[in-house]
């Protein structure tokens, strides 16, 4: 671990507010990204990064302090988050909710991505059509798969930071990482894997 | 005829592509391999592509950022109370730690009004006159003073003028005199908050002063419907009291409209030079013998700007996080 990291985290355990604040910064867009990557809405996302923050200053009071790297540690807390937060909306809805795709979409097209002025109706067209297939099947996949594929292709993670956020051998995510990719190709194109 | 890929293989290829971006040439490299390779290599730039995607935060993170450092703050308070002073005498040994964490506990519970209900009634139990009121503000000014962050001053003075009002409500309830000490206390902090936000920069200004201007308003209205049931003696406090609040609005709005003119003045120490509209909300106010300096230091001026001021919470209430098991 970096030396700077480790002396910000032990002054971010006294609860010092200049500390936290530049922890904060640092990692809570990464972190944002990540959870919204996984719950594909910005408020949500943005809710659960400040309570993932809540949770590690609790958690670096504690004897749940991370072993190796801090960045995976923090990662697994977002991944934990996220967890929660459906585990909730099942007790609430008694049933696992479908990821909020439609939202998603409104909200990557309308709003929040620049549109390029040069690009036609139907490239658009083509384009919401696209995304709305990979994420039809990427929501295919089993959960470990699709956290591999956020952190390797979203997080732009290594193999072995992969295996340090969710605690496995990077052979192990290796094979996760080919079988997801697999699965995913034969949905989006069938016969071509 | 597809030939098998080792998962190392991938990963290698992987790295290769997301250095080079380049799928052909990633390909060149494994060219047994290149027809089972390449739609995993295709499916893999379309994921990059695909996350890419993020939008904005909506509040760009920073009502996060306050919410943490505010939790962080209520931890140290409470870690200072439990943990007794080094270099105390035996006999204040014995004695500071509980002085000092009724008097935590007491600010925690105040900053917690807007987060937890159930704490209200405890904030409200220590009023002027108890022993322990003194207490309750001195660990009020001691949390106040440990803060440095701009916005996390902002939403705690706010929170601390809303205990003032707490203290009124339970003051008028019992129908008891409602000291003035109550309204200097409020004025102080609410001219804080308004500091505050006069060294802020630009937008993180513009969030401040309507935080400030939601929550004064809200203030005002419920010191509205305390009126309803006060004695003829605290209708004037109350009044005092609202005053002091619509001022702050007003200050906070034409702040809003005249941002250059509210740094100067505040950040010269000057806060009186601000100009002020003379009629309005402050016209047909009861200006009492305490309000007349506040008032008449502010110079008259433009109308009240009439734009719509949108309410954005500084400090977002949400449960607490639930650990996953």
């Amino acid at each position: 671990m970096k030396t700077r990291e480790s002396v910000l985290l032990k002054r971010a355990q006294a609860y010092e507010e200049q500390a936290i604040a530049e922890l904060y910064d640092h990692y809570a867009p990464r972190i944002y990204s990540y959870l919204y990557r996984r719950v594909h809405d910005a408020q949500l996302a943005e809710d659960l990064t400040s309570d993932v923050f809540v949770r590690v200053l609790q958690a670096l009071q504690s004897e749940q302090f991370w072993h190796t790297s801090f960045r995976a540690w923090l990662y697994r807390i977002a991944h934990n988050q996220v967890i929660n937060h459906y585990r909730q909306q099942t007790r609430q809805q008694e049933h696992m909710p479908q990821l909020p795709l439609e939202a998603h979409l409104e909200t990557t097209n309308a709003e929040n991505v620049i549109a390029d002025p040069a690009a036609d109706i139907d490239a658009q067209q083509d384009a919401r059509d696209a995304t709305h297939g990979l994420e039809a099947a990427l929501n295919q996949l089993t959960p470990e798969q699709q956290q591999v594929l956020v952190l390797r292709f979203g997080e732009q993670m290594k193999t072995k930071e992969v295996a340090d956020v969710m605690e496995k051998t990077s052979g192990a995510i290796e094979a996760l990482q080919h079988r997801a990719l697999a699965a995913l190709r034969r949905m989006l194109d069938p016969g071509k894997v | 005829m597809k030939t098998h890929v080792t998962e190392s293989l991938l990963t290698e290829s992987l790295e290769h592509l997301k250095k080079t971006g380049d799928v052909t040439g990633t390909l060149r490299r494994h060219p047994e391999q290149a027809e089972t390779l390449k739609p995993l290599l295709e499916t893999a730039q379309e994921l990059s592509a695909h996350y890419a995607d993020v939008p904005r935060p909506p509040a760009g993170l920073r009502e996060g950022r306050v919410q943490v450092l505010t939790f962080a703050a209520l931890q140290r308070a409470t870690r200072a109370a439990v943990s007794p002073a080094k270099h105390s005498t035996p006999a204040k040994r014995r004695i500071a730690p509980l002085w000092r964490l009724a008097g935590v506990l007491a600010a925690l519970a105040l900053i917690l009004i807007p987060l937890r209900g159930p704490l209200v009634s405890a904030a409200r139990s220590t009023l002027p006159g108890n022993p322990l009121y003194i207490l309750k503000l001195s660990s009020e000014d001691q949390l106040f003073s440990s803060m440095n962050e701009a916005e996390v001053k902002v939403v705690l003075a706010v929170s601390l003028t809303q205990e003032r009002i707490e203290e009124v409500r339970a003051l008028v309830e019992k129908q008891q005199a409602i000291p003035i000490d109550i309204f200097y206390r409020a004025d102080y902090m609410l001219r804080t908050a308004l500091m505050e936000a006069a060294w802020a920069p630009e937008p993180m200004m513009a969030n401040m002063l309507s935080y400030i201007i939601h929550h004064t308003r809200e203030q005002s209205q419920q010191l509205e419907l305390l009126k309803l049931q006060a004695t003829p003696q605290n209708l004037g406090a109350l009044g005092n009291m609202q005053t002091l609040l619509l001022k702050t609005q007003i200050i906070a709005m034409v702040a809003l409209e005249n941002p250059e003119t509210f740094r100067e003045a505040y950040q010269a120490g000057t806060p009186e030079k601000m100009p002020l509209p003379s009629g309005g909300p402050l016209s047909g106010v009861v200006i009492t013998e305490e309000l007349k300096q506040l008032i008449t230091s502010t110079p008259d001026a433009s109308l009240l700007p009439k734009q719509t001021v949108p309410a954005v919470p500084l400090l977002t209430p949400t449960a607490s996080p639930t650990p996953a098991p």
